[in-house]
C-alpha cells in the first residue's frame, strides 16, 4: 500500500475516504463490474475525489486487447470485447458506443482519482474486460475505434480495426 | 497538449505534440535522434539506409555507414518532431517540421531502427524485427 504522505487533515481525510469505499465495495473482485452493473454516468462516489474520464488502453506498452470479429451482418448486433487497465481507485464506469455509417466509436470510462487528490489507492494493475454490442445498419468495409488513454503520459489512443458488413 | 496513439494490426501511428531533436549524433554506423524534454524523451537511431524527403520534394538516400552521407540531417537539430509511423512489414517514417520526412524501409541490416520513449512517452518501444516480425511486442 503506497501512503501519500499529506498534512494531518488530508491523512484524516483519505482514511475516511478508504473506509467509505471499502463499504461500498472498493474492494470487490478484480473482473470488470461494468458488464452488469456499471456506476452510472458521472457518479462520483468520494465525494469528489474521483473523475469520470476515458478508460487507459495501454500501461508503459502493453496495449489493451481488443477482440472483433472480421466479419458481421447488417442489423445484427457484432460483440466487441476489450481490455481496459485498472488499479487500486480506479473503478469501471460505462462504456459508450456511437456508430455513424460505417464507422462506430466505442469508448469505455472509468472512475480515476482527481489530480491532487487525497485518495489510498493500492499499487495494483487490474486488467478488466467489456464486452459491448456494435450494429451496423450498412453493408460495406466498416472500421471500430476504440478510444481511450495511453499511460504514462495521458495521450489519446484510438485502437482500429476492420470489420467487413455484408 | 498530449500526443496521440492510432493503433491498428499494422500499424502504430504517433502524432507528436511539442517534441523537437535536440540532438544529433553520428557513429561508424547508425545515426541517432534524440528529442529531450523535461516531459518526455524520443530516441530513435537508425543503422539501415534511409531516405530524407525535403520539403521541396528533393529525396536524399542515406547510408548511416557512409558518415559524409549523413550531413544534410544537420538540418533537422531543433526542429519539430510530428509524427512517428512504424508498420507490421518493418517500415519507420518520422515526420519533421515543415514537410520534411524521413522514411526507413525494411532492411537485412541488423537493428535497422530502435525506438524508445522515455518520460510520458515510457512504453514507446519499437526495434526492426528479423524476418518479417512486427518491430512491436504483444
Amino acid at each position: 500500500v503506497r501512503l501519500n504522505h499529506e498534512p494531518r487533515e488530508h491523512r484524516v481525510r483519505a482514511i475516511l475516504l478508504l473506509l467509505s469505499s471499502l463499504l461500498l465495495g472498493g474492494c470487490g473482485p478484480a473482473e470488470s463490474p461494468d458488464a452488469e452493473s456499471p456506476a452510472p454516468a458521472g457518479a462520483d462516489t468520494a465525494a469528489g475525489a474521483l473523475e469520470r474520464r476515458p478508460a487507459t488502453l495501454r500501461f508503459h506498452g502493453d496495449s489493451a486487447q481488443v477482440t472483433v470479429p472480421a466479419e458481421a451482418r447488417a442489423g445484427e448486433p457484432l460483440r466487441v470485447s476489450l481490455t481496459t487497465y485498472g488499479g487500486g481507485c480506479t473503478r469501471e464506469d460505462t462504456t459508450e458506443v456511437r456508430v455513424i455509417g460505417l464507422v462506430a466509436d466505442v469508448t469505455p470510462y472509468q472512475l480515476a482519482p482527481r489530480e491532487g487528490s487525497a485518495m489510498v489507492c493500492t499499487m495494483e494493475l487490474r486488467l478488466n474486460r467489456r464486452d459491448v454490442d456494435v450494429l451496423f445498419e450498412d453493408r460495406g468495409a466498416a472500421m471500430v475505434r476504440v478510444i481511450g488513454v495511453s499511460q504514462p503520459g495521458d495521450s489519446a489512443m484510438r485502437i482500429e480495426r476492420k470489420v467487413t458488413v455484408r | 497538449v498530449a500526443d496521440t496513439l492510432t493503433e491498428s494490426p499494422d500499424v502504430h501511428r504517433w502524432e507528436l505534440t511539442g517534441h523537437r531533436v535536440t540532438q544529433l549524433s553520428v557513429d561508424s554506423s547508425s545515426v541517432r535522434l534524440l528529442s529531450w524534454s523535461l516531459h518526455a524523451s524520443l530516441d530513435v537511431r537508425i543503422a539501415a539506409p534511409f531516405v530524407l524527403v525535403q520539403a521541396d520534394g528533393e529525396r536524399r538516400a542515406i547510408d548511416p555507414v557512409a558518415s559524409e552521407e549523413v550531413a544534410p540531417l544537420l538540418t533537422l537539430v531543433g526542429r519539430g518532431m510530428g509524427s512517428l509511423v512504424v508498420t507490421r512489414s518493418g517500415t519507420l517514417e518520422l515526420g519533421f517540421g515543415e514537410g520534411t520526412t524521413l522514411e526507413c524501409g525494411p532492411s537485412r541490416r541488423r537493428d535497422a531502427f530502435q525506438v524508445q520513449g522515455g518520460g510520458a512517452l515510457e512504453g514507446v518501444a519499437y526495434a526492426a524485427g528479423d524476418h518479417g516480425t512486427a518491430p512491436w511486442s504483444g
